[in-house]
């Protein structure tokens, strides 16, 4: 244990500031490093061979994969019969781009235009995904934290709104699709019913247990203040959760960016996810990849710019 | 109480009571009713299992008496306070604080809680404020207000403070500030001060005495420290525990104002002797089950083979 500090093994402790920031960056780096193994060297995984030179085997194209087991036999084949063998190297399937590729494809995808006229940019495709999500989870914010709120604070709203809830809650949202598009029609409303079905049935449940945790001793010094009713709601216990409920909001929209892609494929195929299955049908799984990263970093920076807020926000919950 | 010198049922503490402060007692008597708390009762169910707290408590406290609550632990003292505050509801009997009947909690009975109840998202001077401006006051009137509490409580530097900012104590007197801010006619304390050190706890005590002193408040202050319980109160109500009901109500033989070192004075240990022989009755013998089973379990080779 010697080579690596003794506080990563101190059970909770403080990390040093340089060990911190040497792991922050190494859970990006790592994953990408094994990502550059599997792609750069060749030995590990390798399981198809791209071919240069087709040489006398007919079927067999420039820049074709082919299992290695197939190639291997096809030269032995050519070589036994005198004729000339096919050349190729080692390759990972289509569906594994390596890193640089990727990279190439991230920056590419926002440089070239689409293949038809009437197709969105990337960009565009990925704008219209954030509005579907920011409707979906504004309906379901209008909705669910009320309910959430009420639920938490009386046990009569408690018992008429969680049963049915916690049931809902089970039906899977993509469910609803075809009804979705039946009630709504083909474009972006039924995606964001989806977005909201998947969303706040979750929220009231995990609201109205944020609710409850809010120390019953606040309340009761409210009430022997004088405060009670709707003056309690407002001055008291919105206030009193609110931080916490902001953290809820955090996580529940990573939640609605998992419903994003099938709500994308309801009706009229759309956005992000029409990208990425429009490339995946072309093979271009470097795009593939590209947007499917786009998503993770909106994702984590959104989460980081909002935590920053609620730092500034909730001043007085920093020492929690 | 009967101070006849012939009666054998003579009071333990009768020779304690000097003409003056028989007086005192005398005139707090004369002075109106602020909490009157009749055959008061209140079970608690837990698991379809009946479990009565307090069964039939019935005391009086006059305007601008120090009243302090002490029994065993499981006599209902804090829920007393609580039943009082209007918190608990209770099976029967009836509380009138300052003429009025108490159903449910209202401003007109301030508390003080053991946990620190501060509202954490409020400055100080925001907490303070709290119930003046529930009660309809506008801002500018309230704020004045709250800055002449906080001043009281000596903590005008913190005005803009958070809580999470403050010493445990100073949250518990801004608590106080908070409840008397509000005007009620009595405060409840609910052991507001277990939570302290013995030398803030010291100093609180000292606090809330000067600040009782100066207004027109009532105290009933439930504690299980009987130091505590001397120190501060004019009445002690004693309670049994399985159910609470009153044991005794001891006027406490002690002048007023008490300095600290009265602390150390022969008349007040043995009142705290006597209270001491109300609320822990002597052990004879310990439980078969709280006897701890224990053997000598240091080898007889040992360096240190005995404590002695």
């Amino acid at each position: 244990m010697s080579l690596l500090p003794k506080t990563w093994f101190v059970p909770r402790a403080p990390l040093d500031v340089r060990s911190r920031y040497f792991l922050i960056f190494s859970s990006f780096l790592l994953p990408l490093f094994i990502w550059s193994l599997v792609s750069y060297v060749p030995q590990l995984w390798h399981p198809k061979i791209e071919i240069t030179d087709s040489g006398d085997a007919g079927y067999l194209r420039v820049g074709m994969l082919v299992d290695k087991e197939i190639f291997y036999r096809e030269v032995e084949k050519k070589e036994s019969e005198g004729k000339v063998a096919p050349e190729g190297f080692p390759s990972n399937p289509v569906y594994l781009p390596a890193p640089h590729e990727v990279a190439t494809a991230l920056y590419t995808a926002f440089t070239t235009p689409p293949k038809r006229s009437n197709e969105p940019w990337l960009h565009e495709s990925l704008l219209h995904s954030i509005q579907v999500i920011a409707w979906g989870f504004f309906w379901a914010v209008l909705i669910g934290v009320p309910l959430g709120i009420l639920a938490g604070t009386y046990e009569a709203f408690a018992k008429l709104i969680e049963p049915f809830t916690e049931f809902f809650r089970y039906l899977p949202a993509p469910a609803f699709g075809a009804l979705a598009v039946a009630i709504l029609g083909i474009y972006d409303a039924p995606k964001i019913a989806i977005i909201f079905i998947g969303t706040v049935f979750q929220m009231i449940l995990i609201v109205a247990n944020t609710t409850r945790k809010l120390s019953p001793a606040l309340v009761e010094a409210a009430l022997t203040l004088g405060c009670n009713g709707a003056s309690l709601l407002k001055r008291v216990i919105v206030p009193g959760v609110l931080p916490d409920l902001y953290r809820d909001m955090r996580i529940l929209l990573g939640w609605a960016w998992t419903y994003l892609i099938v709500a994308e494929l309801i009706g009229t195929s759309s956005g992000i996810t029409w990208f990425i299955t429009q490339q995946a049908r072309y093979k271009n799984f470097d795009n593939v990849f590209a947007a499917i990263l786009i998503i993770g970093v909106i994702g984590l920076v959104t989460d980081l710019i909002l935590a920053w807020l609620g730092r500034r926000l909730f001043p007085w919950n920093n020492s929690k | 109480m009967n101070h006849n010198e012939h009666n054998p049922n003579r009071h333990p503490l009768a020779d304690l009571y000097t003409p003056e402060i028989t007086a005192r007692f005398e005139r707090i008597r004369n002075r109106p009713v602020a909490i009157e708390v009749n055959q008061l009762r209140k079970t608690f169910y837990h698991k379809k299992q009946e479990n009565l707290v307090l069964g039939g408590i019935d005391f009086n406290a006059h305007q601008r008496e120090f009243m302090c609550v002490v029994g065993p632990s499981g006599c209902g003292k804090s829920t007393l306070a609580r039943t009082i505050a209007g918190l608990e509801t209770h099976d029967s009997g009836d509380m009138i604080v300052a003429g009025s009947h108490v159903s449910g909690p209202g401003p007109d009975r301030g508390m003080v809680f053991q946990k620190y109840t501060l509202f954490p998202w409020m400055s100080v001077k925001k907490n303070v404020m709290f119930g003046l401006v529930q009660s309809g006051q506008d801002k500018a009137d309230a704020e004045r207000d709250a800055l002449q509490w906080i001043d009281l409580v000596g903590l005008s530097k913190y005005a803009e403070s958070y809580p999470h900012q403050l010493s445990g104590g100073m949250q518990q007197r801004v608590a106080i500030a908070r409840a008397l801010a509000a005007q009620p006619k009595v405060l409840l304390m609910d052991e507001p001060f277990s939570a302290l050190d013995p030398q803030n706890r010291a100093k609180m005590q000292q606090y809330l005495l000067e600040i009782w002193q100066n207004i027109d408040i009532t105290i009933l202050f439930i504690t299980h420290d009987l130091d505590e319980a001397v120190y501060l109160s004019d009445r002690v109500l004693v309670l049994d525990a399985h159910p609470g009901r009153v044991r005794e109500i001891l006027e406490v033989p002690l002048p007023r104002p008490r300095p600290i070192e009265l602390m150390l004075s022969d008349e007040f240990q043995a009142t705290k002797r006597y209270l001491e022989s109300l609320v822990h009755p002597p052990i004879t013998h310990l439980d078969v089950e709280e006897k701890l089973s224990m053997v000598q379990m240091v080898p007889v080779d040992s360096e240190v083979p005995n404590i002695f």
